[in-house]
C-alpha cells in the first residue's frame, strides 16, 4: 500500500510538471534513451532474481509447471472477459448513437 | 527490441544462478523499486504532455468494469483448470486469486500449503513477465484495455516497460488504475478462498 501511495504521488508529480513546464519538450531522445537504460536495468535485475532464487529453479520442474499453467489461464481469461464487456459497450454506444474513438493502439 | 529485453533477462538469469553480482542479492528489491521510480516519473512527464496537447485519452468509470472483468475472467479460468488438472476447485482459485502480486498471494497460500505457494508465485512471476513482453508485441493488434487485462495486478512494471518501446504513455495511467482495482480484490480474495 506504501508504495502504491509513492507511485501514485510520483505519478501526479510528473503529470503536473509535463503538463505545466512548457521548456520540457514532447518527444525527447534523452528521456527515451534514460528510459530504455532503465528497462534494461529492471530486466536484467528481475532475471538476476530468478536465477539466484534457488526455489523458484527446483519448483520450475513440479508445482512450477502448474504455475505456468495457471499464468497462462488467467492471462487468456482475463483478456477475453475484457474484450467482452468492450464489445458489449461498444454495442451499447452504437444503440444509444453514442459514437467513441476508440481505435487500435498505432492506429493514428 | 523484444529480442534485446530477452537477451537481458536470460544474461540476469544466468548471473544470477552463477552468483556473479551479490550486490544485487543484498540491494535487489532497492535497484527495482528505485528503477520504477524513476521510469514512472519520466513517463508520467509524458502523460502530461499528452492532457497538455489534449492527446490523453478519457478515462470513466468503464475502467473499473474492465479491472472486475480482468479479476473475474482469471477466477474463470481457474475453474475450467479444475476440470483439467488434478487439483480440486478450491486449490486452482487459491493459486489463480493472488492476479499477479506473488508477495502478498505466496504469503497467504503457504500457511495453506507451501507446495501451493510455490505454483501460487510460479503463476504471478510467470503472469508478470509473459505480459512484459506480450504486451509490448501485440500493442498494434489489441486495445489498451486488454492489454493491461494481461498483467492482472503486476500493472506497474509491465506498463512502464510497454510505454518505453511503444512511445504510448498513456498505457501507464490506465495500467495504474486498472492495476489498483485489481489489486484490492487480493487481500480479500486469497484468504477468503483458502478459507473456504
Amino acid at each position: 500500500m506504501k508504495f502504491m501511495l509513492i507511485y501514485s504521488g510520483i505519478m501526479v508529480a510528473g503529470i503536473l510538471i509535463g503538463y505545466f513546464c512548457k521548456s520540457i519538450p514532447t518527444e525527447s531522445k534523452l528521456r527515451n534513451m534514460l528510459q530504455y537504460a532503465l528497462l534494461f536495468i529492471l530486466l536484467f535485475v528481475l532475471g538476476y532474481q530468478l536465477g539466484g532464487n534457488e526455489e523458484v529453479l527446483h519448483s520450475l520442474t513440479s508445482m512450477g509447471l502448474y504455475g505456468l499453467l495457471f499464468a497462462a489461464a488467467s492471462m487468456v481469461g482475463s483478456f477475453f472477459l475484457v474484450l467482452l464487456a468492450r464489445k458489449l459497450f461498444e454495442r451499447m454506444d452504437i444503440t444509444s448513437g453514442k459514437a467513441r474513438n476508440d481505435e487500435v493502439n498505432g492506429d493514428d | 527490441m523484444i529480442r534485446y529485453l530477452l537477451l537481458c533477462l536470460v544474461a540476469g538469469f544466468a548471473s544470477g544462478y552463477f552468483g556473479l553480482f551479490d550486490f544485487i542479492v543484498a540491494n535487489g528489491s532497492a535497484i527495482v523499486n528505485t528503477t520504477l521510480f524513476i521510469m514512472m516519473f519520466v513517463a508520467s512527464i509524458g502523460i502530461g504532455k499528452n492532457y497538455y496537447e489534449g492527446k490523453a485519452d478519457r478515462l470513466d468509470f468503464r475502467i473499473l468494469v474492465y479491472s472486475c472483468a480482468v479479476v473475474a475472467g482469471t477466477l474463470l479460468a481457474a475453474i475450467l483448470l479444475s476440470f483439467i488438472l488434478p487439483l480440486s476447485m478450491k486449490d486452482c482459485l487459491v493459486v489463480c486469486s493472488g492476479m499477479g502480486w506473488y508477495s502478498i498471494s505466496t504469503g497467504i497460500v503457504f500457511s495453506y500449503s507451501p507446495a501451493l505457494s510455490v505454483a501460487a508465485f510460479v503463476c504471478c512471476l510467470s503472469r508478470e513477465m509473459s505480459a512484459m513482453f506480450l504486451m509490448p508485441l501485440l500493442w498494434k493488434h489489441c486495445r489498451t484495455q486488454e492489454l493491461v487485462s494481461l498483467a492482472g495486478s503486476a500493472t506497474l512494471n509491465t506498463c512502464v516497460a510497454t510505454a518505453t518501446i511503444t512511445g504510448d504513455t498513456n498505457i501507464v495511467l490506465y495500467g495504474m488504475i486498472s492495476g489498483t482495482v485489481v489489486s484490492m480484490f487480493v487481500p480479500f480474495l486469497v484468504p477468503f478462498f483458502t478459507a473456504l
